[in-house]
């Protein structure tokens, strides 16, 4: 990999309670590439994702051990800032959480947020962000109409704007297509492809296709291991690890 | 068996029926009632009068209605910032073992009897307000605090539902953004339990406006318009309270007409309510 390497993982582990879900994963996320994860469900790949930017910290009972480091920094370490670290660090969820506000406002707020307040630099990061994400065309005579009216595929795309407006470096998604239709998954996986010059992604996918298409790495995951990384390519036309050729050939999970 | 159901059901349908039942009569009761000296004295009169003076037969009970909104919006002021911000405390921001111990005890104030409020306020209350901010301390003032604790419980508990039923995915979003607690709350969690939040406001409202016992001990009961918030003040259900007992006449429709104005704000209010709760609040 000759590209600088955005986060780097030393031997993470995380318990829920008295369960172990991730096992002492190492691993680095290279810069302005895209990196799949894959894995059967509960094989911790959710749960690694948001230990990215923290957003475990939200559940009760879980303890981290390990070291994160984002340009070489300890996101864990005691100094370290979870707002600053979630505006470097963006995530798009699962389902698509529009806000039951206006189109405008679910970008805005984003960048609201991050203390933005003058209306010409909110009208044009909207814009901007909204453009970056190809929906600027479809909304922008509805600016200020209901998020909810538009289509999940529409959301989906909204709420990746609202991330890009919040100027990140990393980009992490967790299964941003299993609630999309096949037309709409691939809206996103185009726009996917075009965000990765700019930011680092990490996408967590079910959908052995959609890694081998829209990733250049990949990182198999298997309770709670890392079992298998790298090319995208190698690992799914000659893996090293029999039971990433069982899983990406369709006969585990 | 199917005869067994058949019968059941029936039975239920009565049961139901009756409940319609005796809403309605009450309702035909009061309007047989009352609008005769509606009628009488002129619709426009009898709302828009400033007078009411039953032993000369004038009847106007603007005051009155004047009255129940200061008191009831007074009651608002006091009570929807506490019982919002409790809501709000309690549903995101309390450990779960506070939660399990506040919400209960704030519920709990809905079952204290109205007459124990209205004498908390009339030996504590009352002669506070005499004593520190002057007038007879009987007043709208009094009336509000007293008004505005009695509805907490309506507007904490209806506002908590709402914000509990905002999907977690908002609050994820919200947080993976960088936003603060606080500023989830603000940008996307209350917009959010709006329409909630809105009907706990028109609830505690119809609860403010048709509170009777407290009000009558704390407020005063002179039959004017009150000019300041240290003045006391008569409100459209005390009227009825304080006087029925020796009515009569036109004296007694007029009571009964003062209860058919009642009965329309509280009416109005809950469709409100319910159109509210539906979520059809346009942007």
């Amino acid at each position: 990999m000759q590209r600088g390497n955005k986060i780097d993982i030393q031997d993470l582990n995380l318990y829920y309670g008295n369960m172990q879900a991730l096992k002492g994963i190492s691993m680095s996320f290279p810069a302005n590439a895209i990196t799949a994860l894959i894995g059967p469900s509960g094989c911790g790949k959710s749960t690694f994702l948001r230990c990215l930017n923290r957003m475990n910290d939200v559940i009760p009972g879980v303890r981290i051990t390990g070291r994160v480091l984002l340009d070489g920094k300890d996101i864990y370490a005691p100094d370290s800032d979870v707002i600053e670290l979630r505006k470097r660090v963006g995530m798009v969820f699962q389902r698509p959480a529009a806000f039951p506000l206006s189109i405008y406002e679910n970008v805005a707020c984003a960048a609201r947020v991050h203390g933005v307040r003058d209306r010409a630099t909110l009208d044009e990061l909207v814009e901007k962000s909204l453009m970056g994400v190809g929906l600027w065309d479809e909304v922008r005579d509805k600016l200020h109409k209901s998020a909810l009216g538009l289509s999940l595929g529409q959301q989906q795309q909204l709420c990746i704007a609202r991330v890009v407006a919040t100027g990140p470096e990393v980009i992490l998604l967790d299964e941003p297509c299993s609630a999309l239709d096949p037309a709409s998954t691939l809206r996103i996986e185009d726009l996917i492809r075009r965000l990765e010059e700019r930011y680092t992604i990490i996408i967590v996918t079910h959908n052995m296709q959609q890694a081998a298409r829209a990733s250049d790495y990949t990182a198999f995951m298997l309770n709670g291991e890392l079992i298998e990384y790298g090319r995208t390519g190698d690992v799914f036309t000659s893996p090293r690890d029999p039971r990433t050729e069982s899983y990406v050939t369709g006969r585990l999970g | 068996m199917r005869f067994k159901e058949k019968v059941i059901e029936k039975l239920l349908l009565v049961t139901a029926l009756s409940a319609i039942g005796v809403l309605a009569l009450i309702i035909i009761f009061i309007f047989k009632e009352g609008s005769p000296i509606m009628v009488k004295v002129g619709i426009p009169h009898f709302i828009l009068g400033e007078k009411w003076s039953p032993s000369k037969g004038i009847f106007g009970i603007l005051p009155m209605i004047v009255g129940s909104i200061w008191v009831t919006v007074g009651a608002l002021v006091v009570g929807l910032p506490l019982g919002l911000g409790c809501a709000i405390f309690l549903a995101e921001m309390a450990p779960a073992r506070a939660g399990m111990v506040l919400k209960p005890a704030v519920e709990l104030l809905a079952g204290i009897p109205s007459v124990v409020y209205g004498f908390i306020g009339l030996v504590v209350l009352v002669p506070f307000i005499r004593n520190v901010l002057g007038g007879p301390g009987f007043s709208v003032l009094a009336s509000a605090i007293v008004l505005g604790i009695m509805i907490l419980p309506t507007i904490t508990s209806i506002s908590f539902d709402a914000l509990k039923a905002v999907p977690k995915a908002y609050r994820d979003g919200m947080l993976a953004l960088g936003a603060t607690r606080w500023q989830t709350i603000r940008m996307v969690l209350l917009p959010a339990a709006k329409p909630g939040i809105v009907a706990a406001v028109i609830l505690g409202m119809g609860r403010a406006i048709g509170e009777t016992m407290a009000v009558i001990m704390v407020a005063g009961n002179a039959t004017i318009i009150p000019t300041s918030i240290l003045a006391p003040v008569r409100t459209l259900t005390s009227n009825i309270a304080l006087e029925m007992g020796y009515a009569a006449g036109d004296h007694r429709q007029a009571l009964f007409a003062t209860g058919v104005i009642l009965f329309v704000i509280i009416a109005i209010l809950n469709l409100l309510a319910r159109w509210v709760a539906a979520g059809r609040v346009s942007e």
